[in-house]
Parts: C-alpha cells; sequence; structure tokens
C-alpha cells in the first residue's frame, strides 16, 4: 500500500510527466501577441472583430458576391462548348491585388505553421508555388492588353509606371524566394522568417497590382451586358452561367425597378397616358409616375375610386372608343404586357381582359383576381429575376450589391486615410518629441491650429470647391483630404511617448552602442511609443468612416453611381415626394453602426490592454 | 573593508605604456531654466590604462554619471554644455568628434553597462535581434556570422543554452541574467573601454558577486580598460585596481585601492569609510556631512567654487572662478595617492600634477571563481 502510494507521489509531482516540459521549451511570446490576447478575453471585442472580419470579407469579396455577371458562363458555338469568365475578365488591378494578398496572407500563415515545425520541404514546395503565382501574372496582364489603341492614356508613363511597379515586384519576390529557400538551413531558422514572409507577400502584391493596371489601364468597366436574361431567362440549348450569390449590378439604372421593396422585384403596373379606363383605375396622366410606382411597389393594391359595387354593374368604366393600350403590367422578369380594356363594362371584364391579355404568354406572367377589400390585386406569375434581398434604390439598383460595394468603399476610406494621418502625424509627432526644445514649441502649436478649425464644416469647404469633373475620383480625395486633417491625435500621443523614450534606459543604451539616429528613432523608439497611436487609429478609422458617410449623406462625398452607405441613407427620403423608403435607411444604418461600433469597441479594449490609464485621455 | 592580504605589491610607472582613456580638467555644467547654470563636473581628472580597473566612488550627484557619459557624448545639449577640458581616448579628443564620427567610437570603442537592468534592454525585440544589431553595426559581417558572433559573445557571459535565449524576449529573463545580456551586448564588438556604471546596484548580492567576478574575468581576457562607477565601496574594495573619490564635481582623493583603503587622507574619504555600518556597531547615527550637493540653491551658490570639505581650511585667494579652470588642484602627497585641497603645508610641499597611476591588481589578490561557475550559478 504505501509503496503504491510512494509511485503516485512521486508521478504526481514529476512535471516533465505533466506535460511541464512542453511549457519550459514553449515558444517567446511578443508583446504585441500578448496584448492581442488581452484584448480578446472579453466578448465584446470578440463580437466587434468577428463584425470586422465580416466587413472585411466583404469589401475584399465584393466583386464576387455581388456581380451581375457570372463566374462562368458556357455557350454553345458551332456544336462546341465555349466557356467564358465575364467576372474574372472584368475585374480591376485593386479587385485582383485585394485577392492575391487574401490568397497569399492564407499560404503565409500556413507557412509560418510548417516552419515552425521544420519542414523544409514544405517550404521548399510553397517557395515554388509563389514564384508560379507570380508569374502567372504576367501572361493573364499581357493577355489583357487593350487592343483599341484609342482607350490608351494620353501618356505612356502610365504603362511605364504600372511595368516598373511590376519588376520590381519580381525582384522582391525572388528575393524572398531565394531567402526562404536558403533560409531554412543557417541564420537559426526563425531568424529572417518574418522578412522573408514580407517579400514573399509584398512581391507578388506588386506584381499583381502593376500587371493588372497594365492590363486594364482605362479598360471599360462597367459592361451593361444583361448575363442573366442571357444564360438563364432565354437560354439557348446547353447554355448557363454560375452566379454570385448578388447577380445584380450595383451601378444599375432599371427604371421598372425603381424603389422596391426588399426581397422584390414585385409587379408593376404603369398607367398608359389619357386612357379613361385607367383614369377610372387611377392611371391617369396625372397620376405621378412614381407615387403610383410606389403604391404598387409597397404592395398596396390599385385603389379604385369609384366602390366595387358599383364597378361590377359597369357604372365607372368608361367606354372606349377604339382599342389602345390602357396600362402596361411589368411582372417581376422585366416582362412589359400592354393592357387594354376596350369594351369592358364591369371590373369583372376588367379582369379577364387582363387575364386573356397575360394568357398569350405561355406561361402566362400574371394572373388579376378580384378581393372585396382590396380591390384588384395582381398575383406575379412569371419566372422571377433574382430577387433583391434588401430591395432596389431610386435608380432601381440592388441595395444589397451597393451595400456590399460600398463596405469596400467605407473600409478603404477608413484605412487609407486614417493610414495618411497616422503616417503624417507619426512623423511629425516623433520629430518635435525628440528634439524638443522649440521645434516642439513650433510644432505644438501647428498641431493647436489644425485642431482649432472644425474638421466637418473645413471638409465641405475643400470639397466644394471640387470641380464637377472631378467626381470620379472623389473617393482618393476624400482619402487624402480626410487624412491630412486627422493627424493631430496621432502626433501629440507620439510627442508625449518621445519625450518619456528619450530618457529610458534602452534608448540610452542604443546611444551607447552607436545605433544611428535613424535606428533609435524607428526600431527602438516607435514601437515602443506606437501603442496608444493604434488606439488612436482604431478610433480613426471609426472616425473617417463617419465622416465620409455624413459627408456623402449631406451629397459631398461619393456621387451614384459609386456607392456609399451615407449617399444610399439620403435616398431613404424621396426627394420630391417625401415618400420614406425603409429598406434604403435601416440597412445602411445597421452597417454604418456595426462598423463604427466594432472599431470603437475594439479601439476601447486595446487601449485598456495597453495601458489603463489611457482611459481617461481619450478625447475623441 | 581594507584588504588583508599584506602590503600591496605597487609596480613601478614605465613610461612606455600609456593612458588608454584621459579625462582632463572636464567641465560640465547644465542649464537650471531661470537659474544660473548647475556645474555638475568642474575640473575632473583621471586616467586608465589597459586592462586596469578605475573605480569611481562618491555620493548621488558628485558627477560620477556625468563624467562616463561626457566620454561618450551622451550629454544631452541643451541643457547640458561641455565648459571645458578634454576627454582623450588613444590620443583623440572625444569631445572634438561629430556626431557621425562619435557613433563610430561608441560600441566599438567605448562601451557602456547601465545600472538597471530591467529597463535597459528594449522589451519589443528579442535578445539576439538586440545584440546582432550592434554587431552588423561596427563590424563587417554578414548576417549569420553576426549570429555565431552573439551566441558566443552570450555564452561568454554565462548564459547557457545561447542558442535557445538568443530568440528570446527580455521578459523571459531575470535580472542577473539581464544584466549578463547587457554585457553581452556591451562587449560583442570587443570594446578597449567599458564604462559600467553602476552595473550591480539593481541586483541582489549573490547575483552581484557573480556579475562583478565576470566582468573582472572578461576585462583580463580582453585586455580591456573598465570604468566603475559605483557607490559600493564592498565593490569597490574587491574589483578595482585604482580609485578616485568625487565629491561635488570635483576629484578629492586618487589612489591605487591598497593606498586608500590604508590610509585615506581626505577627510571626505574618510567620511565615506565612517558611514559605512560596521556589523556589531552600537550608534545612533552614522556619521554624515553637511550636505551641500543634494540641496540646490546651495549648489547653485556654489558651484562653481566649491571647495572638497576640509574642517578649519579656506580656499587660497588666487583660485580661479572659471569652471574647470583651478587644475593642478590635486596633489601627490605620496607615490600614487593625489588629494585635492589647499591645506597651506600641502601646497608647499608637495607637488601638484594629473593624477596618472599604473597599478594592477596581480590575479592571486582576485577571490577566484571560475567563469564556468558563475555560468552554473546563473542558469540554476
Amino acid at each position: 500500500m504505501s509503496e503504491s502510494a510512494d509511485s503516485k507521489q512521486v508521478k504526481a509531482i514529476n512535471p516533465l510527466e505533466l506535460g511541464a516540459e512542453e511549457l519550459l521549451t514553449r515558444e517567446s511570446v511578443g508583446q504585441w501577441a500578448s496584448i492581442w490576447r488581452e484584448v480578446f478575453q472579453s466578448k465584446a471585442p470578440v463580437f466587434a472583430a468577428v463584425m470586422l472580419v465580416l466587413l472585411g470579407i466583404l469589401a475584399v469579396f465584393a466583386p464576387l458576391l455581388a456581380n451581375h455577371r457570372p463566374f462562368v458562363a458556357v455557350d454553345l458555338v458551332d456544336g462546341h462548348r465555349v466557356f467564358s469568365f465575364p467576372l474574372f475578365l472584368n475585374l480591376g488591378a485593386t479587385d485582383w491585388t485585394l485577392l492575391t494578398l487574401v490568397f497569399f496572407s492564407v499560404w503565409a500563415i500556413i507557412w509560418r505553421k510548417s516552419l515552425r515545425r521544420h519542414k523544409h520541404q514544405a517550404n521548399r514546395a510553397i517557395v515554388i508555388l509563389y514564384v508560379l503565382c507570380g508569374l502567372i501574372a504576367i501572361p493573364w496582364a499581357l493577355m489583357e492588353l487593350p487592343d483599341n489603341t484609342n482607350m490608351m492614356p494620353d501618356s505612356q508613363w502610365f504603362y511605364i509606371g504600372f511595368g516598373a511597379i511590376a519588376f520590381v515586384g519580381m525582384a522582391v519576390l525572388l528575393r524572398g524566394a531565394a531567402l526562404l529557400w536558403s533560409g531554412a538551413k543557417d541564420l537559426l531558422g526563425t531568424d529572417r522568417s518574418g522578412a522573408a514572409l514580407r517579400w514573399m507577400v509584398i512581391g507578388p502584391l506588386m506584381i499583381v497590382y502593376g500587371m493588372g493596371q497594365f492590363g486594364t489601364l482605362n479598360r471599360p468597366r462597367l459592361d451593361t451586358t444583361d448575363y442573366y436574361r442571357k444564360y438563364v431567362e432565354k437560354p439557348k440549348e446547353e447554355s448557363w452561367a454560375l452566379f454570385t450569390p448578388m447577380p445584380h449590378n450595383y451601378a444599375a439604372q432599371e427604371s421598372y425597378l425603381r424603389n422596391q421593396r426588399p426581397l422584390g422585384p414585385h409587379v408593376d403596373v404603369i398607367g398608359s397616358g389619357g386612357s379613361d379606363a385607367a383614369a377610372d383605375l387611377h392611371l391617369t396622366k396625372n397620376t405621378r409616375w412614381d407615387e403610383l410606382a410606389n403604391n404598387v411597389a409597397n404592395g398596396k393594391p390599385l385603389t379604385l375610386d369609384t366602390p366595387l359595387s358599383d364597378l361590377r354593374k359597369g357604372q365607372g368604366i368608361r367606354q372606349h372608343s377604339r382599342k389602345r393600350t390602357d396600362f402596361v403590367v411589368v411582372t417581376g422578369d422585366l416582362g412589359k404586357t400592354r393592357v387594354s380594356v376596350y369594351g369592358c363594362k364591369t371590373i369583372g371584364d376588367v379582369i379577364d381582359a387582363m387575364n386573356k391579355t397575360a394568357a398569350k404568354t405561355q406561361p402566362p406572367r400574371f394572373e388579376a383576381k378580384l378581393i372585396e377589400e382590396r380591390g384588384i390585386v395582381i398575383n406575379d406569375l412569371s419566372n422571377k429575376r433574382p430577387i433583391h434581398l434588401m430591395g432596389t434604390d431610386d435608380n432601381g439598383s440592388d441595395v444589397g450589391a451597393r451595400l456590399v460595394h460600398a463596405s469596400r468603399v467605407a473600409a478603404s476610406i477608413g484605412f487609407v486615410s486614417t493610414g495618411i494621418a497616422i503616417l503624417i502625424g507619426v512623423t511629425f509627432g516623433a520629430v518635435i518629441g525628440y528634439f524638443g526644445g522649440w521645434v516642439d514649441y513650433i510644432g505644438m502649436r501647428i498641431i493647436e491650429i489644425f485642431m482649432a478649425i472644425p474638421r466637418f464644416f473645413l471638409l465641405i469647404t475643400i470639397i466644394a470647391f471640387i470641380p464637377p469633373e472631378y467626381n470620379q475620383y472623389m473617393l482618393y480625395l476624400m482619402m487624402v483630404v480626410i487624412g491630412l486633417t486627422s493627424w493631430m491625435g496621432a502626433a501629440r500621443f507620439i510627442r508625449a511617448e518621445f519625450f518619456r523614450l528619450r530618457e529610458v534606459d534602452y534608448v540610452q543604451a542604443a546611444k551607447a552602442c552607436g545605433l544611428p539616429l535613424r535606428s533609435i528613432l524607428l526600431r527602438h523608439m516607435l514601437p515602443n511609443g506606437v501603442t496608444p497611436v493604434l488606439v488612436d487609429a482604431s478610433f480613426g478609422v471609426a472616425a473617417a468612416i463617419f465622416l465620409e458617410t455624413g459627408l456623402s449623406f449631406l451629397g459631398f462625398g461619393i456621387k451614384p453611381p459609386e456607392p456609399s452607405w451615407g449617399q444610399m441613407l439620403s435616398r431613404a427620403v424621396d426627394q420630391s415626394t417625401g415618400v420614406f423608403y425603409w429598406w434604403l435607411a435601416i440597412f445602411p444604418g445597421i452597417m454604418i453602426f456595426l462598423t463604427v461600433f466594432s472599431f470603437n469597441i475594439i479601439g476601447d479594449a486595446l487601449r485598456d490592454a495597453i495601458d489603463p490609464k489611457l482611459k481617461k485621455a481619450s478625447a475623441l | 573593508m581594507a584588504n588583508d592580504n599584506g602590503p600591496p605589491t605597487t609596480e613601478t610607472q614605465t613610461s612606455d605604456e600609456k593612458p588608454i582613456f584621459e579625462v582632463a580638467d572636464l567641465a560640465v555644467s547644465f542649464d537650471n531654466g531661470t537659474g544660473p547654470r548647475i556645474q555638475a563636473v568642474n575640473g575632473v581628472q583621471l586616467s586608465v590604462y589597459p586592462n586596469q580597473t578605475l573605480a569611481v566612488v562618491g555620493e548621488s550627484g558628485c558627477g560620477k554619471s556625468v563624467t562616463a557619459m561626457s566620454a561618450m557624448q551622451l550629454i544631452p545639449r541643451p541643457p547640458g554644455r561641455f565648459d571645458g577640458g578634454s576627454i582623450l581616448f588613444e590620443g583623440r579628443d572625444i569631445l572634438s568628434l561629430s556626431e557621425k564620427q562619435m557613433r563610430s567610437v561608441r560600441g566599438r570603442d567605448i562601451a557602456m553597462i547601465f545600472q538597471e537592468p530591467m529597463t535597459s534592454l528594449n522589451p519589443v525585440y528579442t535578445i539576439g535581434d538586440q545584440i546582432i544589431e550592434a554587431v552588423l553595426l561596427h563590424q563587417n559581417v554578414s548576417r549569420a556570422e553576426a549570429v555565431e558572433i552573439a551566441i558566443k559573445s552570450m555564452l561568454d557571459v554565462g548564459i547557457a543554452d545561447a542558442a535557445k535565449r538568443f530568440r528570446q524576449y527580455p521578459h523571459q529573463f531575470s535580472g542577473g541574467m539581464r544584466q549578463r545580456v547587457m554585457i553581452a551586448m556591451a562587449l560583442v564588438c570587443n570594446p578597449k573601454l567599458l564604462l559600467a556604471d553602476e552595473p550591480t546596484t539593481a541586483l541582489d548580492v549573490t547575483i552581484q558577486a557573480q556579475i562583478l567576478e565576470l566582468l573582472d574575468d572578461l576585462k583580463r581576457e580582453r585586455n580591456m580598460a573598465m570604468i566603475l562607477i559605483t557607490h559600493d565601496l564592498g565593490v569597490v574594495a574587491e574589483n578595482s585596481d585604482v580609485i578616485c573619490v568625487m565629491y561635488a564635481g570635483r576629484v578629492v582623493e586618487y589612489s591605487t585601492i591598497f593606498e586608500l583603503f590604508e590610509n585615506p587622507l581626505h577627510p571626505y574619504t574618510r567620511g565615506l569609510f565612517d558611514s559605512i555600518p560596521k556589523l556589531g556597531d552600537h550608534l545612533d547615527r552614522l556619521v554624515t556631512i553637511n550636505d551641500v550637493i543634494n540641496n540646490e540653491s546651495q549648489f547653485t551658490r556654489l558651484g562653481k567654487d566649491i571647495i572638497p570639505w576640509w574642517p578649519g581650511h579656506h580656499p587660497p585667494k588666487n583660485l580661479a572662478k572659471s569652471p574647470g579652470g583651478n587644475v593642478h588642484t590635486l596633489y601627490e602627497i605620496e607615490p600614487n595617492h593625489w588629494i585635492g585641497c589647499w591645506r597651506t603645508a600641502f601646497l608647499e610641499h608637495h607637488k601638484s600634477r594629473r593624477p596618472d597611476i599604473l597599478f594592477r591588481k596581480s590575479p592571486d589578490d582576485y577571490t577566484e571563481i571560475s567563469i564556468a561557475d558563475a555560468a552554473d550559478a546563473g542558469v540554476s
């Protein structure tokens, strides 16, 4: 008994058998890793991070999620199947670059794990894959060279510039490949893996971006072919296509689909001007087209001026002198049926006439019914086009598709403008913080001058001076303008941090090692002082998105057909009729709220993790 | 406290050997905002030979660290200012070098160890990255070679399993190990002079001993000169060859270690020895001095012409008032023993010249702890 007890005790206190060996030899956790670990301790930041990841997926994969072009289309030409890829052929350089970034990020993560386990063979296989992927971009871009020379831009320097980017990218890629290929042997493994990883990601990105721009420069981006009609509604033999989840053109302007409720399109009745019968059915020429369409789109029946009982007796329905189109029924497949109620005496006759007209096409597109309480109700029997999940706006373009594409606009404005702001702010703050004295005095006065200007009105003023022919560059303009007016927070944080870090021992030690100023500022001071800026940045992204939304809401920002959440929101109330379309307010509103909310949650959590003292310092 | 190994064997000074590092009449002052400038260092004179340890002792604020920082030109200017004097390293005046020239001196010729190992390493980089950076800067080697050099230097300072520790972050190291890393960083480029600014103050006593032994061994191995700044006389007694006592920005006594511990001449030095608490003594108060250093208003007023404390004696009327101007105030009273004073009797009978002692303790004077032992103790 005692023996077994002893052996148990020995076993219990042996740490190596309890897996402590693994704990002791655990990989080092860097400062950032531990900060992020702390951020995601509670549930709210996790939720926010999930939301932001979803936003990122929407932004990166926007053209693959909402596009009227199919992924793959098959045509039958001379008895042969011909495959075409309309969606991929119409992707721009930015789309390709983002997709490549995601692709390589995923590979990078896998590669990093394999390196940790010293799988040299796997590393080399991945090197080959990387190089191949980089090389594939070249024939692809050459294939896409514009054959129409009239489309060439005025200056060939565009081509030379983008070609140079691609060339440098190739050099960077090969450098990374060489590093990775030889890196596994010497240099103690992980030493240069981070650098190799960067080379291997940046290189292909540069190639794809350069070649993408090279190939697609000035190519018409908006092709208006109705692929759905071509491949689904009126399919030729054995022709088919694979569509995106939201097969709609975000920039479409379909007059028959304006302001459709969610889950549309719904049946639409358009009165033909001057018809007496149409007048009886409230479809007179005096009726505002929009109002009527709105009533139908909102599911209201055709309201009748004359009581139903009178209509049954034929009273209230005027006789026609000749046969002509009284109204047009537009069904969900966007098919138009012209209906004449010539010779109708009662409401039943009207319904019969409608159904008879509908029966001319097989199968019938719609059927009309008399319902006592609601009057005439038209049921859509057509082969519906893909539904507009979130309805359509006043141009008839799909709200869902616009929402998805607008998320890219929002994310790019948020990140790029914050990036510009941080670049300026960190540089400025680092200089005035490190040198101090009168440099600091003048710098702080400049910061205070900038902070005294109300940013929103400054933005409105700047944008008001931009001529309308530059509207297509509004996105980039807003990025720059928001960036140039929001760097002061970062500058002040960095200045304060550099004041502190100047005196810190390891900076003194770095100086005593003889390191140059560049290394001291960028390698030793910046990474230690940049954490408050990171917090500022996550609030800054939210603020930039909010600014863009506000400007677009007021009509100063992104102009149609380019989508923006704020701009969509501004169309929720019809400017002329004052009708409120709830789906145009709710969906963009939710997106704005979730995005800004998530960035703020992450910023808060980050701030708590980095420095609890900063809690009081949030001046946003 | 004094060494009990009998009368020390003092080497006679040979003329062919020259000091590697000399501080001559250095005067450094700092801007005090509205008030007059604070004279932190005022006419300091030192000299160090290769493979020699010079200990600089004195209370807080007496100018020890400012002297060391001046040697690296790490004094921020403004508010600091070199009022006069020179710092010669291998015959070159450090103070006249440009920032660019200075960068090649720092780390490669003169290295420095700081007192607080917990904050002297950059928390965002691995130990290896930080050591490699200095190697790549000063030596024309590839990265792979730099890694080897760094790992070797880590092994030299007694860090076991250096290849693994190389990739760890500073927070994964204990205080003593961090100080070893600091030493490895300082010595990786084989500097000719090491400035150790209170290298053991932040460490506990057992680690202190290990670090000091380590420094001593490395110094002898590499024929390196070392300036050990401390206010721990126990550390001084065991680890230095020459000692320089400072007070209020001046050198008050300068002597070989044995000479000073046997026969401290200056009243301030005697006061320092008296202020060391001794086990078994029953005292209400330790000996103190009427401190002017930590009293800003007094120090500012007296700063320029403050004299080492010597009861009953007043400075001569013709004492130069300019900072660092009153040179040759150190008088060689006995061979290899200087004191700074204006005592008339000394002025008449002794010559005043720059202190210059070529004296090294023989290795027998060391308590031998092998580097392997130190390494083992540090790892466990």
